[in-house]
């Protein structure tokens, strides 16, 4: 007697499965992370300015933060939800929120609000609001918000690691460009830090794991060929930046060094790689992606010159994921009729010109010396 | 986004074509087109002849059911048929002499005209053999002016590879029956839709197409969604149609059907037989097979050394996207069948949440979101905003998602609640 299943088709499926895809983002991690510690952990202990425990750190800061995050869901399942779930089976999907949120502080961070920012992040972040695939904003970017919420209340906002603080006097017109009068000059912008190629690199000061555009970059193609990725979010997003600060630095006689800073600088590509493309909070037909990146893109613009630019994109992309849904109605439409959103597009560039020429009009004048100079510190 | 699929035809392709022509019994299911309102037409004790006509379906086609042996109809028994469903089917003892009535031959296929020709491809109960069954007479049977004729031989399911099989055995045939049927219906042109990656069926047709100034070839990509009529006819004319082709003047006909209509055309012989392609890596020896209209799928799969192990066995009529699963082996061949796909049942996976990676709106090729769709099932009216009516239920949207949510059931599920 033959033993015959029935099975609901189709009969064959595809391997790149969700497990897949988390491990393709954690591989494509593994650069930044290492960056990570040999800038905030390795060139200090090279030039004696931290001890051994000093050198691993930046590794012991994003275990915390991770291993709080796991935690955190295990319990919530286990004593809320009241789930059976076994730690190690739920282990992949619960790294994520404390893993970015340390990527995204920087590393003078208190340990303790690292892991209070941690267990925020995933209880007000995800698991409130039903765990994996039901929430609305982005875990670790409340995570962060809170944080660095509670630094500025503190008065404890530093992003110089020990040995960054004994050459830069301080990195405050890289993280707030805001509270210069101008739009900045070569001088003041990019060169206490070295060149542009410091900003792609990742050689300058910022979060403990933002600062590396190259590496970012690498993991966009990698997890892009492997399918893991909405691609085209980031591109529409870092493309709108960079087209709107083109047009500020246009009006007002800068090169192309000055787009060109923009988007390497203040971890924008950081964010718009891997925390804009968050897939549960991020919009899934095409067209909608493309109004969100440019609308990210906008909003980043508007803040990078009211208040210090990792935040404005913290803020920028919360709002946009509250936008998710309502976009993602107007995308599915536009499948069948463009039309439906080409004027939302239109109207996104018509908004995004006037930015940039509202932008260039109010920080208009260069020529004034800038008053907070941050000259080299022999 | 186009979707490649892997192709799994190497062993059936490589693998000569062979026959099974000799059943015990036949037993001819009464359904057509998943419609079982079909009139009986004979009684137990009745001698039948191979080609004569046992059933015939109610209207408005009305297109017969054939007998493809000659013998006694020894009485009525229930079947699986390869919707899932039990079907009531003619049994009848093969006499083994393969006596016919009415046969003929008939040099010159362009010989008759179009009213002959609708009426012999009708009573020789010739309908799409590309899996749909639809009465092929019906398509012609039309007072537009038809200009195009679209053959398919895309056969983008993977493991099937019947259309295949007929193309490279029958090419001359074909193209002469085309050519027939092209100046009997009085249509302008005809392309032939094959895969660019198909280089042996591009081959055999290039070969044999140069005297045939009207008929060229159509290379289509490698997706799997290549082959879906609509978007055939788009990519091929330009042109929308909104239920049927026959609106802009156009008729899609599968490869294996123009074969059929061949043999009516030039013997006067119904559709009593067809190559089904028996595969899957539960069968010991995969490969196409010619096999009588009404043979139990049983007897053939045990005529070629049968399965390599007896329990795990998942039994698909049809293709692994748009087949069937069945509870037993108890199927009998009908006209469209074109696949007998049998896999080791694989294990039950768990499904993870909806992560929205937007991967099942960007394949589909009806252009819907099934994200939204899912997230939307409670609402009759967004539904039919969403025009869940669309979906073709070509199975990429489950195929592609990582959760291992079965997104095509998702959408059956919204079309059946639009539809009230």
């Amino acid at each position: 007697m033959k033993e015959i299943h029935i099975k609901e088709g189709p009969f064959i499926k595809s391997a790149n499965k969700v497990q897949n895809m988390m491990k393709n983002l954690l591989i494509s991690l593994i650069p930044i992370v290492l960056f990570s510690f040999y800038k905030n952990g390795y060139l200090p202990f090279k030039h004696g300015k931290t001890d051994i425990i000093g050198l691993i750190y930046p590794l012991i800061f994003i275990l915390v933060s991770v291993f709080t995050s796991c935690l955190t869901e295990y319990f919530y399942n286990v004593l809320i939800k009241k789930e059976k779930k076994s730690f190690k089976s739920n282990l992949l999907f619960s790294v994520f929120p404390g893993l970015f949120l340390a990527l995204t502080l920087p590393i003078n961070t208190p340990i303790w609000l690292l892991i209070i920012g941690a267990f925020i992040a995933s209880i007000f972040g995800k698991m409130i609001w039903g765990g994996l695939g039901n929430n609305k904003l982005n875990p670790a970017l409340v995570g962060n918000l809170f944080v660095i919420l509670m630094l500025l209340l503190m008065g404890n906002v530093n992003y110089l690691n020990s040995y960054e603080s004994t050459i830069i006097a301080d990195a405050n017109s890289l993280v707030n460009p805001a509270t210069l009068n101008v739009i900045g000059t070569y001088e003041t912008l990019v060169a206490p830090y070295g060149s542009l190629w410091n900003f792609l690199i990742g050689t300058v000061p910022g979060a403990l794991g933002t600062t590396s555009v190259l590496f970012c970059i690498i993991a966009y193609f990698y997890l892009t060929y492997k399918k893991a990725l909405k691609w085209r979010i980031p591109l529409v997003y870092i493309g709108t930046v960079f087209i709107i600060t083109y047009f500020i630095g246009f009006l007002n006689g800068v090169g192309l060094w000055y787009p060109t800073f923009q988007i390497l600088s203040g971890g924008l590509m950081f964010m718009a790689i891997f925390m804009a493309t968050d897939p549960v909070t991020s919009p899934t037909t095409p067209t909608a992606q493309v109004v969100y990146g440019m609308s990210l893109g906008i909003l980043t613009v508007l803040f990078r010159y009211i208040i210090p630019v990792s935040n404005g994109i913290v803020i920028s992309i919360l709002i946009m994921n509250g936008l998710t849904i309502l976009l993602d109605k107007i995308g599915a439409q536009a499948r069948f009729d463009f039309k439906k959103i080409s004027i939302l597009i239109l109207v996104e560039m018509v908004l995004a010109l006037a930015v940039s020429i509202y932008i260039a009009e109010v920080k208009n004048n260069l020529s004034v010396p800038n008053q907070e100079s941050n000259l080299l510190q022999e | 986004m186009a979707l490649h699929l892997p192709k799994y035809k190497k062993r059936t392709i490589d693998h000569a074509l062979t026959k099974y022509l000799r059943p015990k019994y036949i037993y001819i299911p009464l359904i057509n087109a998943g419609d079982t309102n079909i009139t009986n037409l004979v009684q137990k004790g009745d001698y039948v002849y191979k080609g004569s006509i046992v059933a015939r379906r109610k209207n408005p086609f009305k297109i017969p059911l054939l007998s493809s042996v000659s013998g006694t109809v020894i009485g009525f028994e229930e079947h699986l048929c390869y919707n899932g469903e039990i079907v009531k089917c003619i049994k009848i003892e093969n006499d083994f002499k393969e006596a016919t009535i009415n046969s003929s031959k008939n040099d010159k296929l362009n010989t008759y005209s179009k009213k002959e020709f609708i009426e012999i491809i009708k009573e020789c109960g010739i309908v799409g053999m590309g899996g749909s069954g639809f009465p092929t007479f019906a398509k012609y049977d039309t007072k537009k002016k038809i200009n195009t004729l679209i053959i398919d031989a895309v056969e983008s399911e993977p493991y099937v590879t019947a259309d295949y099989a007929v193309a490279s055995n029958y090419i001359e045939e074909i193209l002469e029956t085309i050519d027939a049927i092209l100046e009997i219906n009085n249509i302008e042109k005809c392309y032939i839709a094959v895969k660019k990656s198909n280089h042996e069926l591009v081959n055999i047709i290039n070969s044999h197409i140069g005297t045939y100034l009207k008929v060229k070839i159509f290379l289509v990509d490698d997706s799997y969604a290549s082959g879906w009529e609509r978007m055939l006819v788009s990519k091929i004319t330009k042109e929308e149609y909104k239920i049927h082709p026959g609106e802009i003047g156009v008729i899609v006909n599968n490869i294996s059907t123009i074969y059929a209509i061949y043999e009516a055309l030039k013997y006067n012989r119904g559709l009593t037989e067809r190559i089904v392609t028996f595969t899957g890596d539960m069968l010991k020896v995969p490969q196409n097979i010619i096999v009588k209209v009404g043979t139990p799928v049983r007897d053939v799969i045990d005529a070629i050394e049968g399965y390599k192990r007896n329990k795990d066995i998942t039994f698909i009529a049809g293709g692994p996207m748009m087949g069937t699963s069945l509870s037993s082996d108890d199927l009998m061949v009908t006209p469209n069948l074109n696949c007998v796909l049998i896999i080791k049942k694989s294990k039950d996976e768990e499904s993870l949440p909806c992560i929205r990676c937007g991967k099942c709106v960007e394949v589909c090729p009806a252009k819907l979101s099934p994200v939204l769709i899912k997230e939307n099932l409670k609402s009759a009216e967004k539904l039919q905003k969403l025009q869940v009516e669309k979906c073709i239920e070509c199975g990429l949207c489950s195929y592609v998602c990582p959760s291992n949510l079965n997104m095509r059931e998702c959408v059956k599920l919204a079309k059946s609640k639009v539809r009230g």
